[in-house]
Formats: structure tokens, sequence, C-alpha cells
């Protein structure tokens, strides 16, 4: 039996040697748990040879989807596509991928040698102990070799699980939140060392996570996943600059999104009124079928001047009172009131030059470049995706908090 | 310098802490195995009275008499512990991840029998295995037992018995253990290759072996002591050392042999058992 399933994942490894070859292909998945449907008609490509990022909130059916491409769990609906073929229907272990588990299973009774030569026992191959060296020495526990997974830290069975499952140098690696368990600044370390891996070897990795920040700097691209569904997919810069749905727009980082009307085009960009003001939005970045828009811009690109400053017509600008400021170390975190908006608009200045921070009550405008804006659907919910994600990069995630806790007083807009 | 009486208190207090565990094994356990030790080394008679004189022979009588009866005692037991395996294996294994919400129905039906006093229990195998019965009637009627065999007081019908009895402190073990493990170690066996017979055999097998090993040690160090399943299921030619020691103690009144013939039986049952361990190195498990 054992040699049947060696032959066949044998058979389906080289016919993806050459290049481009190894795409892992998911059409239409459907999973249901009872009436929940947890993954929802799924579309989505990893291509060969990329870290691949799935990035969502809790709960959004990440896992669910890894356990379908390996095998644990079979889809309602859809197909799963290796290299063009179809493996829907192969079992489990009969399947040219592997897993590092979120809570990493080792098998408590074996050596962490034997748990990483397992999956070549079970392939009957030849050159064990090479092997399982050579690649516990990449995730240096060579020293561990003869110790159970107990007597070893939660870091070093992390990679204990790297290595057990990358051995076998699996077409596609799956690893599902490997990093969850482990500290702030080991989390960095592994991040680093999994792309070297990756970059390294050239496999193709899918990457689940629902920190928002370990998927950027990691991945080579990245799919945001929500309700089941992906909402778009992208390199890193390509989410994070134009953000298609307000659930990306505030999911990865955060973003002002105001209520506006489109108004006409110019040339390529597209003239929206928000709050009685004009701003331009380029046409390649307009993501809405309909007049009303949210207009979006990151509160990192927004410089805060104070008003009667003379404006620039490459820039947008949308004039205020500030409501308030705060210092985060490397930059400061203005809120500023906007006449005929309910939400206030955020701007994060970094301190490059001297001078006193804007007082409370300062008129000012913000301004900022017109290929930083974007438009999403008028009909969204503007504050999808906001406070599920994780890791702030600079800071201001703390202050959506509070203004989440300000907005429950108000409740939603719409 | 004088303690203090907090001091001295203090000093006290690990000794105070063990005395109500060094007071149980006193009374539960070196006290009957002296009053047995000294027993054994007695001589005289009912009537007579009986002696301490150090009487070693009395093992060398009880061993030279009796031996017959403990090589039986221990192949039955053996045997039932087997057997016991053989069923409780499986049933537990159901049990834990076939049985999905009926888990708990079961588990009471394993342990339900328990609820019946053991000779209740015994005796209605003597109805069950009787000649008239439904299992001798099968077994015939299929042709594995002719027309004049039988199974009541047979050793199938002893070691029945024992198995039956002694099922639920096999089966309850391996539960314990094969539900205490963590099924994502059997989804990673799968994905790293394993069909499933063979993680099986690379995961949960070697994970349920705690188990096992209790369970084993469970049904056979009571089945080899045992006489009322000999009594009742069996024959002359089917009894066991537990029989020969319970007519030593209430029939013969020879105290002394009977003292000697409980040390042998419980020294040969540690040696059995530690051996079989040392060979197994299933005291690394445990
Ligand atoms: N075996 C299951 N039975 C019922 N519901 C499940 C099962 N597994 C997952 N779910 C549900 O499916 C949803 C998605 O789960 P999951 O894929 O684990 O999300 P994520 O990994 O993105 O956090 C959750 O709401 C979860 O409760
Ligand atoms: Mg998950």
């Amino acid at each position: 039996m054992t040699e049947v399933i060696t032959a066949e994942s044998e058979g389906l490894k080289q016919a993806t040697a050459l290049p481009g070859e190894g795409d892992l292909d998911l059409r239409g998945l459907v999973k249901r748990y009872g009436k929940n449907t947890v993954v929802d008609h799924l579309d989505l490509t990893i291509p060969s040879g990329q870290l691949f990022a799935l990035l969502g909130p809790s709960g959004c059916g990440k896992t669910t989807t890894l356990r379908m491409v390996a095998g644990l769990e079979h889809p309602d609906e859809g197909q799963i596509h290796l290299s063009g073929t179809d493996i829907t229907q192969l079992r489990t272990f009969r399947r040219p991928v592997n897993t590092v588990f979120q809570s990493y299973a080792l098998f408590p009774h074996l050596t962490i040698f034997e748990n990483v030569a397992f999956g070549l026992r079970e392939r009957r191959k030849k050159d064990i102990k090479a092997k399982v060296s050579r690649i516990l020495e990449t995730v240096e526990l060579q020293a561990m070799a003869h110790r159970k997974p107990a007597q070893l830290s939660g870091g070093q069975q992390q990679r204990v699980a790297l290595a057990r499952a990358l051995v076998n140098e699996p077409q596609v690696l799956l690893l599902d939140e490997p990093l969850g368990a482990l500290d702030m600044k080991l989390r960095r370390q592994m991040q680093y060392q999994i792309k070297q891996i990756q970059n390294e070897l050239g496999l193709t990795f899918l990457h689940v996570t629902h920190d928002q920040e370990e998927a950027m700097t990691m991945a080579d691209k990245i799919a945001v996943m929500n309700n089941g569904r992906i909402e778009q997919m992208g390199a890193p810069e390509e989410l994070y600059e134009s953000p298609r749905t307000a659930f990306v727009a505030n999911f990865l980082g955060s973003s002002n999104l105001l209520e506006g009307e489109v108004r006409g085009t110019d040339g390529d960009v597209v003239v929206t009124e928000v709050v009685g003001q004009q701003v331009r939005v380029p046409k390649d970045r307009v993501h809405s079928a309909h007049q009303s828009v949210f207009v979006g811009v990151r509160p990192e690109k927004i410089h805060v001047v104070e008003h009667g400053t003379a404006p620039d017509p490459s820039e947008n600008e949308i004039s205020g009172i500030v409501l308030d400021s705060s210092f985060i170390g490397i930059g400061t975190e203005y809120v500023v009131t906007v006449a005929g908006s309910f939400e206030p608009m955020k701007a994060f200045v970094q301190n490059r030059s001297a001078g006193a921070r804007l007082a409370p009550g300062t008129p000012v405008s913000l301004r900022w470049q017109i290929p930083f804006t974007f438009a999403l659907d008028g009909h969204e919910d503007p504050h999808a995706g906001e406070g599920s994600a994780v890791g702030p990069a600079t800071g201001h995630i703390s202050v959506d908090a509070d203004e989440m806790s300000a907005r429950a007083k108000h409740g939603p807009r719409k | 310098m004088a303690l203090t009486a907090a001091e001295k208190r203090r000093n006290w207090t690990p000794y105070l802490l063990l005395a109500p565990m060094l007071l149980w094994l006193l009374m539960f356990f070196l006290a009957p195995m002296v009053t047995l030790l000294m027993g054994s080394l007695q001589s005289g008679s009912f009537t007579e009275g009986f002696n301490f004189t150090f009487e070693v022979s009395n093992y060398v009588n009880a061993i030279v008499a009796y031996w017959p009866w403990f090589l039986r005692s221990i192949g039955y037991a053996l045997v039932a512990t087997l057997c016991a395996l053989l069923i409780a294996y499986p049933l537990a294994y159901m049990i834990v991840f076939k049985a999905g919400r009926w888990k708990y129905i079961l588990l009471v039906l394993v342990v339900a029998p328990l609820f019946a006093s053991f000779l209740v229990r015994t005796l209605a195998w003597t109805t069950i295995l009787a000649d008239e019965g439904v299992v001798v009637g099968t077994l015939r009627s299929l042709h594995i037992l002719s027309p004049d065999q039988w199974l009541l007081a047979t050793p199938v019908s002893v070691i029945a018995g024992l198995t039956y009895n002694f099922l639920p402190f096999m089966t309850l073990p391996i539960y314990v253990s094969l539900d205490r493990i963590d099924k994502r170690l059997i989804e990673a066996a799968t994905d790293l290759y394993a069909s499933g017979f063979r993680a099986f055999r690379r995961v949960t097998l070697p994970l349920s072996l705690p188990g096992i090993v209790s369970g084993m040690l469970l049904v056979f160090i009571p089945a080899a002591g045992d006489f009322v399943n000999a009594q009742l299921l069996g024959s002359v030619e089917t009894q066991m050392i537990g029989n020969v020691i319970e007519s030593q103690y209430l029939r013969a009144l020879d105290y002394p042999m009977a003292s000697a013939l409980s040390v042998i039986l419980i020294v040969l049952i540690i040696g059995l058992v530690t051996f079989s361990m040392r060979r197994s190195r299933a005291d690394e498990l445990l």
C-alpha cells in the first residue's frame, strides 16, 4: 500500500517540476457546518514558489480552507487542483502537501529526530538520517535531535513542526498561524527565518494568519478573507495602497472613509464631492458602480497644515478643526473634526519638523497627494474589518479602539 | 540555643503531614502482610493450636503439592487477560472514535455489570453456558460443538467467566488513554503520509500503551487469585489456586498452609509482572 502512495506522490511531484506548473487552484470551494456556510464559493490561485498569505479575522474560515487543501476536511462543493491535477478526492496521506499545525501536533512519544523522520519513513525514503540532520541544522535544532517534544520550548517546538513538514519537500507547505503562540520578539525572528527558508527552498508556502503586519512583512502575495470569501488579492503594497473594499481598507492598517458623491470625470481622475469639498480620485482607484461612494485616504498620507496656507493643485484638501492630538513617539496622531461629517478624520504625521503640536481648536487643512486617494462602494459598511486587525504597526490601532467605543455610544451612521 | 515552640512545631510538620499516609500503609498493607508471613511459618493444628516455629517446610509442601494449581491459575489468568484485551481495545476504540453522542451511554454500559454483585453475575453465566442454554445450542447447531460436548465445567467457561468479570477493568484504562490522545496528532500523521492503519500503528497504539499495561495488570492480578469463577463455572479439573487457598482456610482449617500458598501467589504475581514490565520496558510508559 505504501509503495502505491509513494509512486503516486512521486508522479505528482515530477509532473510539477516545470516552473509555473505547481500552482494550487481552489475553485468554488464551499464548506458548510449545518446551516453555517464557513467557506463560501472561494476561488483562489496560489502561484508556485511563492509565499502566499491568507489573511483574515478569527473565524473567517482560514483553517477550514487549509484543512480542505490538506484533505482533512471535505468540501461540499468545488474542486482543488494542484499542478492541474484534481486532488479534491485524493485521500490526505496521498496529497503532496504538508501542514504546520497551529498546535504543532508533535508526536509526544517520539524523539525530535523521529518526529521529523515520520513522513520520510512513511514513504520509505532513503538517506533519512542525512535528510533529517540537514533540516534540523536549517532550523538550528541538531542538538535537540534525541529529546522528546515536551523537553523543548515553544519556539523550538514550532521549529520542529516546521522541519517535520519541510523535510518532505511538499509541493505546498500549509502553515496555520504557525507563530500565533510565540511572543512578539520570537515571532519577528521566526517571520524572518520562515521567509528565508522559503526563499532558499523555493517551495510554495500557504501561510494563514490573522495578523496583518505578519502577512505584509512576509508574503509575496496576500489574499484577504472575510466571512468565507476572498475580499481582495494582491501584493502587500497593492492591497494597502489600493483597497477595493471597506473591509480591506480597515483590516490592513486603518483608513479614513468619508461619504461622497461622484460628480463627474476630469481626464483620468474622478471628481467627487465630500462634505461640500471637491476631492479628486484617480480613475483606476475607484471601485464603485454607484454615484455614492466612500472616499478614502490613509492617515499617514495626510499632512496637516494651518488653515490659510496656499493650496497645491496636485493635492486634495479638506478643512477641519483639530479635536485632539496625541504624541506617539515616532509621530503625532491628529483627530480632526470635519464640518458636514459625523466621522472625524485621522491624520498621522511624522515628527520631522520642529515646532509645537497643533493645539485642539486650531483650524487646519488636511492635504494629501491625489494618487493616494481611493473610492469604494458607498453601500458598504464603512466600519467593516475595524477592530479585528491585530498588531499595530505604528500605534494608531489603539486610537481606533477608543474611537470604536465612542462610535458604540452614538451608534452606526448608516 | 533553645528552640522556640514555633520551631519545634515546624520540625514536626513533615511527619505530621505524612502520618495519615504512613498509618494507611501500616494498617492496610504492612499489617496484613506481616500477619500472613508469620502465619505461613507456623506449625500445629487447628485443634491443638498454632505456634510460630519458623516452619519453612510449609512452603516446600505447598509447592510440591499444589504446583499444578499455580500453573493453571497463571495460565487461565493470562488467557483471560489476552481475551479481555482483544475485546476491550476495539470496544474502547469504538467508544472514543466512533460512538459520537452515544459515547457516554456506552461508557455507562461498560461499567453497568459492576452494579450487580460478582456472585450474581457469575451465576448468570451458569445459565448462559448451560447445556440447554443458547450458547451451547448455537454452537452445536453450527457443529462447532458435537452433541456430546459442553461448555460448563470446562476451562473455556472458567476463562470466559474471568474475562467477562474483569472486562471493565481492561476497558476503562484503555478508554481513558485513547480518549486523552489529541486527535490532531492522528491528523498530523495522515498529513505525513500515514494511511489510517499506519497512523493507528505509529501514533494511536503507542500512545494508548499505558492504558493497555494498566488494564492488563488490573485484569491479570485479580484473575490469578480468583476462585469464584472456577468454583461456579468449573469442575474439579479446572480448580485454581484460589480454590485451594479457600478450602485450606475454610475447610481443612490449615492456616499455615493457606498462608504459605497466599504468599507464594503474591510473590509469583509480583515476579511475573516485574519480569514482563522489564521485558516490554513498559515502566517507561507509565
Ligand atoms: N468542525 C466544525 N464544526 C462546526 N463549526 C465549525 C467547525 N470547524 C470550524 N467551524 C466554524 O467555522 C468557522 C470558521 O472556522 P475556522 O476555519 O477555524 O476559522 P479561522 O481559522 O479563520 O479562525 C468558525 O465560525 C467555526 O466556529
Ligand atoms: Mg484558525
